[in-house]
């Protein structure tokens, strides 16, 4: 019987040779953030990569006259598909990985951005031997807050991103995804192994395959801020710039749970006493989850009793007569506030 | 006979060292009295051909990295940091006061740990110094008079290098008596515990000869030693700076540029300094850029260039000195434009009559917080409106009154806005006349047309774009040496940029030596005139009108034109001969370009910081102030000297600046200023403060 750990990459094969990245892009009529998309790939320290371009249904001319200026210092490391009418995002992605060759995989959303070492540092990574038993490897990013104003980018804040953690836990990417795709190199040879991205998916697309790479193998990580995950507010007039988390809450708040449904569906489905295991272990979660409330009231209740103990006395000791006598009206107040305390301290 | 100049091999090249004839009667006229010549080791008789001593550290990582491959990757560092360790340790446990190679490596591996081979790092650091030691002729010449003259010979060095090595490096000197060295006798010329030791074995008057003016003049004075100071050879040390494989084209050929100056380092003019800045720091940026420039116009397939007003002046200097346009078939133009000019000429395109947006409004209001409302109105041409005027008076109180950020500044925009009807009008009259000097200038006939720029924010090229929007048949790009992140916002419209030393998808914070270099780059690249105000009509073609400003033109006579000759002596030799010194063009990279920039800016030597603070600068379009970039004496209000600190382009700079004349509570307050704001840049920085 073969040993549980470790069985990362055990049925895959890591390359540590490997140099050409593919970088996967959908874009539908957002030149003003197309063209800092394309300035981020074309800074890359690491130059040995191809564009995969999908125009999923946008204006035609208007991404040939934006590409017309940069074809020379693309060369021929563009190829681009233009879908007449949108097909979605995963099916977008899914046209672009069809024609894409290398031996890595990048998605470079059209409204997000890399720092210039990216590519370098993340394929050193998957380069390294001792890195052999990851799929893909994940950096750490930089979330930045911006709006769309007469065709220029306003970036109203940076903020790091919250949900890092050092290492990618299968545990935590099971409850929601841990980093935009921005951040994340794959192998291409693990990409051939998983397939397709999930075309029923709208959104979250991202989160499935990524659960999907974790299926095959670990995800290294790098704790630098390599990559920029931009996020706007739709303005009211202009949500062809908005992204899909924040244009889409409900939707993806929609598809999370139609997404967990379905998962658990299909592991009930395969032996129905997955039913009986997971009400064992949700009903025993939340009778601990009562239990921490409950303590956590009385913690609390301890504490404001012992706070008005020490107020009480303060106030006792203020009414005691030194050199002058005080106000009657003084003592009656302590009083009556030392009589409903010790009636709230008996309840 | 006293040579009068000796040819000394430098690197890859040779270097002609005129003997300091001077500095030699001097000497000898000392030594008359003396029995015994007693001189220092490094940087007196003999020196290394790198600016800094920890220089030779990189190129040891160098032929590491060829050897052992990325294992040995940070030795520069890592050599630096073992010896600080070693030092440490050495004094704890024994209270020695110098240590040897030996000691050093064996804590190589508690910063190297995953390279192992350090007896062979050891003797690959001896092989180096052998390479990039020379014997100083000057001093060569004078121990040869003085063995003539039948005077003993002894050397003294505060060193870790084994006696032997030294003793092989000084081979070319008379026979001398004695060789003594720190590390072998447990005692420094540094605490002046050496002096007895020396004494005690030396019969006679001793004349001590030496660079530094504590371990070579004031201790052996202690001691009743004759002392003589030579500063020819001495290194302009970078304090903390930690060396790395590109290091070296820049080390080199500043220290080649010393050392071959006909004059000595601290006789020599702030002229002839300047044009040595030029020769070495600016030829490797100026060279590096052009050798980048070339390769990307070539990848854009560009027709034409048009080197900006005013600071393209010194880039157009070099590009006809490198012959690049007859290699390239590229035509490159002067364009005489400038912010004020391109800002308010598109101000017609970007507003309306009604209402101005919001960058013209911004750029109208900007203020380094020096800027009258009186000054506001006139350097952009408003102040003949009696309207805007009379406003202006009722708003602020008095055309004198300046309004400040961020409350003044909101009210400076509400006032223009309030008469955007008035400024629309008297600024279309600028936007005739500018575009069409760039149709005349043939930006907008058919090719591919590129601006080249220092830099930083696009937004010139963005007006460019603005004024021949629908009107043009070429295709507009930029080329600059750096674009910060703020260029982001105006990447759609002023379409493709592309930088070559600062990128704006990285924070200032993390380039912060091109980041500090900005205002100084700016004054040394201007041209020697005054900035674009306007164009003019004269026999029937457009001529730009310059502000007079007579500071500005001392500055160009002083310090930029010095500075620009030197660069462009360098870059003639550089693209003609493909060799300046010991650097080749082949040597030029965007990373060593870098590391240059921040060996001066983030790791300066006093020299360098004493020559940088004569730079004076406009931040504003106006350029009606004219400040030191870096002021000299620290104010003695903390909070002043705290505000000026925060509002200075080189903070660093200032810093450095004020430590050399500060007092101890003022010590104190650089040291915590330093550790708040430096702290992220690593203790390469906040080392230098304490």
């Amino acid at each position: 019987m073969p040993l549980p750990f470790p069985n990362s990459m055990s049925t895959a094969r890591a390359s540590t040779t490997g140099s050409r990245v593919g970088i996967l892009t959908r874009t539908k009529n957002r030149p003003v953030l197309l063209a800092r998309a394309l300035a981020s790939m074309l800074q890359q320290t690491h130059e040995d990569w191809h564009l995969y371009l999908v125009n999923d249904g946008g204006d035609m001319a208007t991404l040939e006259s934006l590409l017309e200026s940069y074809r020379p210092a693309l060369g021929d490391r563009l190829t681009v598909q233009h879908h007449p009418q949108s097909l979605g995002m995963e099916a977008a992605s899914n046209a672009a990985l069809a024609a894409a060759v290398g031996d890595f995989i990048a998605i470079h959303d059209d409204d997000d951005s890399w720092k210039p070492t990216f590519l370098e540092e993340t394929v050193a990574f998957l380069n390294d031997a001792r890195n052999n038993t990851y799929a893909a490897v994940a950096t750490n990013c930089l979330v930045v807050l911006e709006r769309i104003a007469a065709d220029s980018v306003v970036t109203d804040r940076i903020e790091a991103w919250a949900p890092w953690k050092a290492r990618v836990d299968l545990r935590d990417m099971l409850a929601q995804n841990s980093f935009p795709p921005i951040c994340l190199l794959m192998r291409k040879s693990i990409v051939d192994q998983i397939g397709s991205f999930n075309v029923h998916m709208p959104v979250l697309g991202d989160w499935d395959y990524n659960l999907r790479i974790l299926m095959v193998g670990d995800i290294g990580t790098i704790n630098k801020a390599l990559a920029y995950y931009h996020q706007r507010l739709p303005a009211q007039d202009e949500d062809v710039y908005g992204n899909s988390v924040t244009a889409g809450r409900d939707l993806h708040h929609e598809y999370q749970v139609r997404y967990r449904n379905s998962l658990i569906r299909q592991l009930l489905t395969t032996d129905s006493g997955y039913v009986g295991l997971l009400h064992t272990l949700l009903s025993r979660m939340n009778e601990m989850e009562n239990r921490l409330v409950e303590n956590s009231k009385e913690a609390a209740s301890q504490k404001v009793l012992q706070r008005l103990d020490t107020v009480t006395k303060q106030l006792e000791d203020l009414s005691k007569p030194k050199s002058q006598k005080k106000p009657s009206w003084f003592t009656k107040a302590v009083a009556e506030f030392r009589s409903g305390f010790d009636a709230a301290r008996n309840r | 006979m006293l040579p009068s100049t000796n040819q000394v091999g430098l690197g890859r090249a040779s270097l002609p060292w005129p003997v300091d004839t001077p500095f030699l009667t001097s000497a000898l006229a000392l030594l008359d009295s003396a029995d015994v010549l007693s001189l220092d080791i490094f940087d007196t008789a003999i020196t290394r051909i790198v600016t800094s001593p920890v220089d030779v550290f990189a190129e040891v990582e160098r032929r590491l990295i060829d050897r052992f491959g990325r294992v040995t990757m940070g030795f520069g560092a890592a050599r630096i940091r073992a010896e600080r360790r070693a030092r440490r340790k050495a004094y704890a446990a024994t209270g020695r006061e110098d240590l040897t190679l030996a000691d050093i490596y064996k804590e190589l591996g508690f910063f190297l740990p995953d390279f192992a081979d350090r007896d062979l790092a050891a003797e690959c650091e001896l092989a180096v110094e052998r390479d990039y030691l020379r014997v100083c002729p000057d001093i060569l010449a004078l121990a040869q008079q003085a063995e003539r003259l039948n005077k003993r010979l002894i050397f003294v060095s505060d060193m870790y290098l084994p006696a032997p090595f030294l003793a092989d490096m000084l081979a070319s000197f008379p026979p001398w008596q004695n060789l003594y060295v720190s590390s072998e006798i447990g005692a420094s010329k540094a605490s002046g515990n050496i002096w007895p030791h020396i004494r005690s074995q030396t019969q006679g008057q001793i004349l001590h000869i030496g660079d530094n003016n504590h371990s070579d003049i004031a201790m052996p004075l202690n001691h009743g030693i004759k002392t003589l100071r030579y500063t020819r050879a001495e290194s302009h040390d970078r304090a903390h700076h930690l060396p790395n494989v590109h290091t070296l084209p820049f080390s080199l050929l500043q220290r080649h540029v010393l050392l071959s100056s006909h004059e000595s380092p601290t006789a020599s003019s702030k002229h002839a300094q300047w044009t040595n800045f030029g020769r070495s720091f600016g030829a490797i940026v100026v060279g590096t850029f052009l050798q980048w420039l070339e390769q990307r116009l070539r990848v854009h397939k560009i027709d034409r260039i048009y080197l900006c007003a005013r600071d393209g002046w010194l880039i157009k200097r070099a590009w006809d000195a490198a012959g690049l346009s007859a290699k390239t078939g590229v035509e490159a133009r002067y364009l005489a434009i400038s912010r004020r000019v391109l800002n308010l000429g598109s101000v017609p395109i970007t507003s309306t009559a009604y209402r101005l947006d919001a960058g013209t409004l911004s750029f109208l209001s900007s203020s380094m917080g020096n800027v009258s409302v009186a000054l506001a109105l006139s350097r952009a041409g408003l102040d003949s409106s009696p309207e805007l005027v009379q406003d202006a008076v009722a708003t602020f109180g008095s055309l004198d009154a300046a309004p400040q950020w961020p409350d003044g500044t909101r009210l400076l925009e509400e006032f223009f806005q309030r008469n955007a009807f008035t400024v629309y009008k008297q600024l279309a009259s600028q936007h005739l006349l500018v575009k069409e000097y760039l149709h005349q200038e043939n930006l907008s006939g058919p090719g591919r047309v590129a601006l080249v720029d220092l830099g930083w924010h696009g937004t010139m090229q963005r007006s460019v774009q603005a004024l021949l929007k629908n009107a043009s048949s070429s295709t507009l790009m930029g080329f600059y040496y750096g674009l910060w992140p703020q260029a982001s916002r105006n990447r759609f419209l002023a379409g493709p940029m592309e930088s070559c030393f600062a990128n704006e998808f990285l924070s200032n914070e993390e380039q912060p030596g091109v980041h500090y270099s900005v205002g100084f780059l700016e004054a040394l690249h201007a041209a020697p005139h005054g900035t674009v105000v306007n164009y003019t009509t004269r026999r029937g073609a457009i001529e730009p009108i310059f502000a007079e400003n007579a500071l500005e033109n001392d500055q160009h006579r002083q310090i930029a034109q010095p500075f620009q000759d030197g660069v462009i002596e360098s870059i003639t030799q550089l693209f003609e001969k493909g060799q300046t010194g010991p650097l080749q063009l082949s040597d030029l990279s965007r990373p060593a370009a870098i590391k240059a920039i921040d060996s001066v800016f983030l790791t300066p030597s006093d020299a360098e910081i004493e020559l940088l603070a004569e730079v004076r600068h406009c931040g504003s379009f106006d350029h009606a102030s004219f400040d030191r970039l870096i002021s000299v004496d620290m104010p003695k209000n903390q909070h002043t000297a705290y505000k000026e600190f925060i509002s200075s382009p080189w903070p660093l700079g200032l810093l450095r600046s004020w430590s050399k004349t500060a007092t101890g509570d003022q010590r104190a307050l650089i040291r915590r200023i330093a550790q708040r704001h430096f702290s992220h840049l690593g203790d390469t920085i906040t080392n230098q403060f304490t």
